[in-house]
């Protein structure tokens, strides 16, 4: 019988997976939930909701072991497809994301700012803006305040630690796009946060 | 004055201090205020970013994702359930042929006016008879083969009675071996949900 899960390596873990082992499984999970729920929940700011987006991530991933090509990274191929689910989520709630950062192919500041609608229609309860400060009071403002694409891009570099190849694959874009992501990201981070940079 | 680093390249000086850089970046990250002001504020950001906290799910998250996982079943798994499951054929038909066999006795010699004890004994009888003949072809078998010196056909004087006799022993043995079969590959344990720890 297997045992030290924790030190077997992402790819021992499918591997258990496939034959059927479910403490892979769930050491799987285990070592995921947290950076997997932690990057959807800065993405959606709803609880509840990021729990049922991180869990059907799981899900779809375990349970669809037999298409993962091993030549990439597991954790890669996981963030691509609980990624995948918070914009396809965010997509549909296209209103809500219009109405703060402007169309997701707004590019330059005029477009986005020609997209965009009045701040009030995003209908956030007082308890998430409560949960929003305690989170991480103005860094986790500022991050909340990018667009979902900047947001997701500097969080995986910054928070997570993805290369910028990797990156590219979970966001499925070219690497300069992610490149111009996180310099547009930080460019506005530097600004919001300007006085807690200040030397 | 030469060009001024490129976000790449600050970001190389902020993380790894510019230690891979041409000697000429170098100097030029040394002498540019401005540089020097986009790699320190890189830095300080990084120092921010850091600070996020990973959030963790509500607890007892592991089991509600299990509860809807499907792993796949090992192969040696997926043998034995075809394995159970071509048992369970060969355990019906065996009942079946079983019933059939004695329902027929019954019905043959029940009119006759005997008791069902009778009719077993009679059978069982005709099973002896139909053994004792497959012995007996056996030996033939090893007669013609000059193993032996004796012997005699199978089908020679075969009776109703000892067919029905032999099927029911044949049905009987299937039984007896369907249930020992059944007994020796016992249903291995299925990938069940423990209790969470989480």
């Amino acid at each position: 019988m297997p045992v030290g899960y924790s030190d077997q390596s992402d790819q021992d873990l499918v591997q258990g997976c496939l034959r059927g082992d479910e403490r892979a499984a769930r050491e799987i999970i285990r070592r995921f939930e947290k950076p997997v729920f932690s990057l959807i929940y800065r993405m959606v700011r709803d609880r509840e909701l990021a729990e049922d987006l991180s869990q059907e991530a799981f899900v779809r991933t375990l349970n669809n072991l037999r298409r993962y090509d091993p030549s990439y990274k597991f954790s890669s191929w996981l963030f691509k497809i609980a990624y995948n689910l918070t914009i396809d989520h965010l997509r549909k709630k296209e209103l809500e994301v219009v109405s703060i950062h402007g169309a997701p192919d707004a590019v330059t500041p005029d477009q986005q700012a020609a997209t965009s609608i009045a701040l009030e229609t995003r209908h956030e309860r007082p308890d998430q803006l409560f949960e929003a400060r305690t989170l991480g009071s103005e860094i986790e403002e500022a991050i909340d305040e990018l667009r979902p694409e900047y947001r997701t891009a500097i969080l995986l570099r910054h928070v997570e630690g993805h290369s910028y190849e990797e990156i590219s694959e979970i966001m499925d874009v070219p690497l300069g796009t992610v490149k111009t992501y996180i310099h547009r990201a930080r460019g506005e981070l530097k600004i919001a946060l300007l006085h807690l940079l200040e030397p | 004055m030469s060009k001024h680093l490129t976000q790449d390249e600050i970001e190389l000086f902020a993380n790894a201090g510019g230690s891979p850089a041409p000697e000429a970046r170098r100097a030029h990250a040394d002498t540019c205020a401005r540089c020097l002001e986009d790699i320190r504020a890189w830095r300080a950001l990084d120092g921010l970013l850091v600070r996020l906290r990973q959030i963790s799910p509500a607890p007892g998250f592991t089991s509600r994702v299990m509860g809807r996982v499907r792993l796949p079943v090992p192969l040696h798994e997926r043998a034995l359930a075809l394995a159970r499951r071509r048992w369970a054929v060969v355990t019906a038909a065996a009942a079946t042929l079983a019933l059939t066999v004695t329902g027929s006795a019954y019905w043959l010699f029940g009119s006759q006016g005997l008791t069902p004890l009778e009719v077993g004994v009679f059978v069982l009888g005709g099973a002896r008879d139909l053994a004792v003949r497959g012995l007996l072809a056996l030996g033939r078998v090893a007669y013609d083969f000059g193993l032996v010196d004796a012997g005699s056909t199978f089908a020679d004087q075969l009776s109703p009675t000892q067919a029905l006799g032999g099927l029911a022993l044949a049905g009987m043995m299937g039984l007896l071996a369907a249930a020992t079969m059944m007994r020796l590959m016992r249903p291995a344990p299925r990938l069940v949900v423990t209790p969470s720890r989480d």
